[in-house]
Formats: C-alpha cells, structure tokens, sequence
C-alpha cells in the first residue's frame, strides 16, 4: 500500500522505480564494503604492486603474502588452531551457561530475576580494562598464564551476556502454552528446555552461537595480555604484532587482517537470514 | 504448574550468574580495592603494598595526561555518534523501502559491525597510509590536497582517521536496529498525513521519529557505552599518539598496568572509565528493566 501511494506520486512506473533503487542500492553497498575489497586485493596483489600506483583489480591473482611461517619460524596455521581452539571453546562456555541462564531470566519473574539481569547488563558495558588485571593476578596465581583456557574464560565474560541478553528476548516470544503441553505430557523442567524450547528457537541459537564465535574469534586485549609464547598467540594477536614488526609489508599485513576477516564474512553470509533477524530481535527489545 | 517452582530459576540461571559474579563482579571490587592501594612491579610478588587512600585518585587527576585523555575520549565519542547515528539512519530508511533485493542488501551490510577491531584497524591504518594509502591516492588524483596528508602523524587527523575507522564499524549497528524499528511505523499513518497534507520532512519529525524513539535512545545509549570503551582501534591504530593526542581513558589504563606495571593507577584509571560508563550505562539498563516490567 505504502509503495504503491510513494510510485504515485513520484510518477514512476514501479518497475523503474524499482530497478533505480537496488541500483542505488547495490552502489551504497560497494562503496561501504569497499574497505573490504581494498583489503582483499592488497594481499591478493603481487609483491610490489600496492607501493606502485595500484589499479582497482589487481593485474594478476597472487598468493606470495600469505606466507605460511613467520619470522619466529612459527606457522600461520598454529595461529589459526589457537584462533579456532580459543573461539569454539568460548563458544562452548557461552552456550553451556548463557543459554540456559536466558531461559531462565525470559520464564521466571522476581527481585532476584532483576537483580541477575542488571549484573549481564553491566557486564555487557564492561571495559575489559577494568577487569584484566585482576584476571591477570588470578590466572597468574592459577597458572593459566600462557593457556589457552585463560583467553577462552576471559571471552566468555563479553559473549555471555550478549547471548543472555539476545536469547532472553527471543525465549520470551516463544509462547509458554507450547512448555506447559510438554509438561503435562510429562516432560521435566529440563526435558522441556532441551526437547522443546531449545529446537523451535534454533534461529536465536545460531545468532547467539555465530556472535559468540566471532566475538571471540576478533579478541585481541585477553590474548596480548595472557599469551606471550609464541606458538600459543592467536591471529588478530599475531595480526597486530605484525604490523610492529614488519612495518610496510602491507601484502602481508593485509593478507593476515583477509585470514581474520575470510571466516567471519563466510559464516555470515552463509547465516546472514538467521543473525540479522536474532540481532534485531534481541537488541531493539532491549 | 511446575514452570512457577523456584529452585528451577535457580538451577537455569545460577551456574551462568555464578560465573559472572566469579568472572566480573569481584574483579569489579578487586580494583576498586587496588585502586586504595600502591600494588607497582615492585611489591606486586612479594606483596607489602599499603594503604592510600585516595592518594592514587589524586595521583592521577594530577597528571594532564589524564585530563588529555579524557577529553579525547569524549570528544571520539561524540563525533562518532555525530557521523555514525545520522549515516546509519540514513540507509536505514533507504533499504526500508521495498524494492527487489533491499533486504540481503542491508543484512550485508551488516558484514561490517562483525569484522574484529583489529581488523578494522589494521585496513584503517592502511588506507590513512600516507605514501600509499587509498585515501591520499584518491585526495590527490581528485586535486583536493597538494601533498600526501600526513594522517596518522598529527594529533587532530589521528583522530579523525579513528574516527572515521570506528563509524564504519558502527554504522550497520545503527542501520540495523533503526530499519526494524521502521517496520514498527505504520504505513496507513503516514499515508492520512500525506493526504492531510503534512510535507516529507514532517511525517518524518512527527510520525516516524515519536515511534521510534525507544529505539532511537537505546541507539544512542548502547553507541555511546560502545564508543567510549574503545580500546583495540586506538591501541592498534594509533598507540595514543602521536604524543598522547589519541590517548583514551582506556588506552592509559592499559598503559598503566602492563606498560609501566603501576597496577593501581591503572585501576583507578579504570574505574574512572567505569563509573563515566554507568552513568549513561545505567540509562540503558533502566530502558530495559522498564520494559521488562511492562
């Protein structure tokens, strides 16, 4: 209805109208996304070619920048395992004690609900300065300094509340006629989240899984501040030590910032449906 | 009904706010503790640190370059949310319109609020590259400079290229809530005061912006406690320099702490950093509890 009154009264026939938008659409797009692109193209570019005067496609497709040892003799592929490692395993905190916790705080209503949910609010809007020293001092005394598990801890504490935040809004949508059927039919408390609730919100559980793994995936301060043995050091780590040591080598430096962002651009686009519908969902509720 | 025994609350949410109390709220008081104190490189492992008081607080209002950073951190803040809010609404109202592919469009858009700050900085850094940098590149071939800019060697364009770095980043998270908020807009509302003759621009003021206006502040809140925490960007991008013309609250704590080992001004730093955050943090939090109750 809206469109139609809006093509009125520009006097456009729609299918104009329409063809001029998506244009205008598609070249918003690629010039936002083109940071992206110039990334991409720097590594893929022969070596020299960014410092010469580089055309918009790259005068032929070469992989030289991504080199797989380093100047420590340690491979891009031990980073991207730590990288991989640290993130899934995050991923997997986030999941065994957010999701539930999100359910808990949609279903139940109290003082204490309150109170549980301004502490994940507060810890959404953490600095991770505030808290790394004394998780420094902590994992110092525990001996998790220069262990992966320190770096996967610390994630945890940024994606958990984001997913309790999100999951929360999306569980409360789920009509609580569905949990109470279950449980006449004599499913548990338990029984019910696991074989009811949790299957009908899969696309909030792919957001929550998608934004848990490329928060984690995207850490830089835990890892620079708990890892300083080489072999242990992740890719943004590695991506930003990097640009210290190898100063102008922008193929490189590019290369490494195209292996951090290539994962997440893949997993998005591929989830695009699920994540943008879960974010919005979560956030504009509050 | 079962749903309504308490001990089941419990048994969900405990082991996630077990976990958040362990891994937040003590570190919270932790450094508010430290901060009372002189924990340095040379008593943090013998221990024998003392009292202060307030002594570190006074320490570090003392120094300018405290003053330096916070003023710079406000000033980050505000000018992105300047660019990012407005741009982000902009292309929110544009892929709200219905035509043939306008919402894959604005999801992939949204590929930019997902790359890893140190990504954005490392491209960032790159692209304000002065010899070689795209931006110089085209500022030249367009005629607009006469000389490459020095971008990242001069404390006001330092800040504009971190600027400009972390509005990138933000304006998809703008873009995508305000475009669902839009879809809240009636379309019959604006078609009567179309027909009553109300102009573009007042539908706009009167009808669409009232609508979205929890929407609009939660933005707003939620950019700001985003922006003001920055740290990876400008550690990555441009150190805090040149000089200490980017330094943010964050940055100095950091620098504090694992630069120069001064554990306790890097605490009071930080809870400086925490205590600016909650009091538009708390604005949030009182949006959504409210809505909770509702």
């Amino acid at each position: 209805m809206e469109r139609e009154t809006k093509m009125r009264r520009k006097r456009l026939p729609k299918k104009q109208a329409d063809g001029l938008l998506l244009l205008g659409g598609i070249l918003l797009t690629m010039l936002f996304l083109f940071p992206l692109y110039w990334m991409v193209t720097t590594a893929l570019r022969p070596p020299g070619e960014s410092f010469s005067n580089p055309s918009f496609f790259p005068s032929r497709i070469c992989f030289d920048a991504f080199v797989l040892k380093n100047e420590h003799g340690v491979s891009l592929l031990t980073y991207l395992k730590n990288s991989i490692i640290v993130s899934v395993g995050a991923t997997l905190i986030t999941l065994c004690l957010g999701v539930p916790a999100a359910y808990g705080l949609a279903r139940f209503r109290s003082k204490l609900v309150s109170v549980m949910l301004f502490i994940f609010l507060v810890a959404q809007m953490l600095p991770s300065s505030l808290i790394l020293t004394p998780l420094f001092i902590n994992f110092n005394k525990l001996g998790l300094i220069n262990h992966h598990l320190s770096v996967m801890l610390s994630d945890a504490t940024i994606t958990i509340p984001f997913v309790v935040i999100i999951l929360r809004s999306y569980f409360k949508d789920i009509p609580k006629e569905l949990e109470e059927a279950a449980i006449i039919d004599g499913c548990g408390a338990f029984g019910t989240f696991i074989r009811v609730m949790l299957p009908i919100s899969y696309p909030g559980i792919v957001t929550a899984i998608s934004m848990s793994l490329f928060m984690a995936w995207g850490d830089m301060v835990f890892s620079l501040t708990f890892l300083n043995q080489e072999k242990l050091k992740t890719l943004p780590l590695i991506l930003y030590k990097a640009m210290g040591e190898l100063g102008v080598r922008w193929e490189i430096l590019m290369a490494y910032s195209t292996v951090v962002v290539i994962p997440i651009v893949v997993i998005f686009i591929i989830m695009q449906k699920y994540i943008v519908s879960g974010l919005t969902a979560g956030s504009v509720k509050g | 009904m079962e749903l309504k025994k308490k001990w089941i609350f419990y048994a969900f949410v405990f082991p996630g706010a077990v976990y958040m109390t362990v891994m937040i709220i003590l570190p919270i008081f932790y450094n508010i503790f430290m901060s009372f104190k002189d924990v340095n490189l040379m008593n943090f492992a013998r221990g024998g640190s003392k009292f202060v008081g307030f002594a570190m607080y006074g320490d570090i209002f003392s120094r300018s370059v405290f003053w330096v950073a916070l003023k710079n951190t406000l000033v980050y803040t505000l000018l992105c949310l300047l660019f990012q809010f407005p741009i982000g609404f902009g292309l929110a109202m544009y892929f709200s319109k219905s035509f043939r592919g306008a919402g894959f469009l604005r999801g992939i858009n949204v590929i930019a609020w997902m790359i890893p700050m140190v990504a954005v900085a490392g491209v960032f850094k790159y692209m304000f590259n002065t010899d070689i940098g795209i931006i110089n590149r085209i500022l030249l071939g367009l005629h607009l400079v006469k000389k490459p800019v020095e971008w990242l060697s001069h404390g006001n364009s330092a800040m504009a290229a971190l600027v400009i770095a972390n509005t990138w980043k933000g304006v998809p998270f703008n873009m995508i809530l305000l475009a669902t908020a839009l879809t809240t807009v009636p379309a019959d509302l604006h078609e009567s005061a179309s027909i009553d003759g109300a102009s573009r621009l007042q539908r706009f003021l009167f009808i669409t912006v009232p609508i979205l206006k929890p929407a609009i502040i939660s933005v707003l809140t939620l950019g700001f406690i985003y922006t003001f925490k920055v740290f990876d960007l400008v550690y990555v991008m441009t150190g805090g320099g040149p000089g200490s013309s980017t330094e943010m609250l964050s940055t100095l704590a950091y620098r504090y702490s694992f630069s120069e080992y001064n554990f306790s001004q890097g605490a009071a730093t930080a809870n400086v950093l925490f205590v600016l955050l909650m009091l538009v943090g708390l604005v949030y939090i009182g949006i959504v509890l409210r809505e909770d109750q509702a």
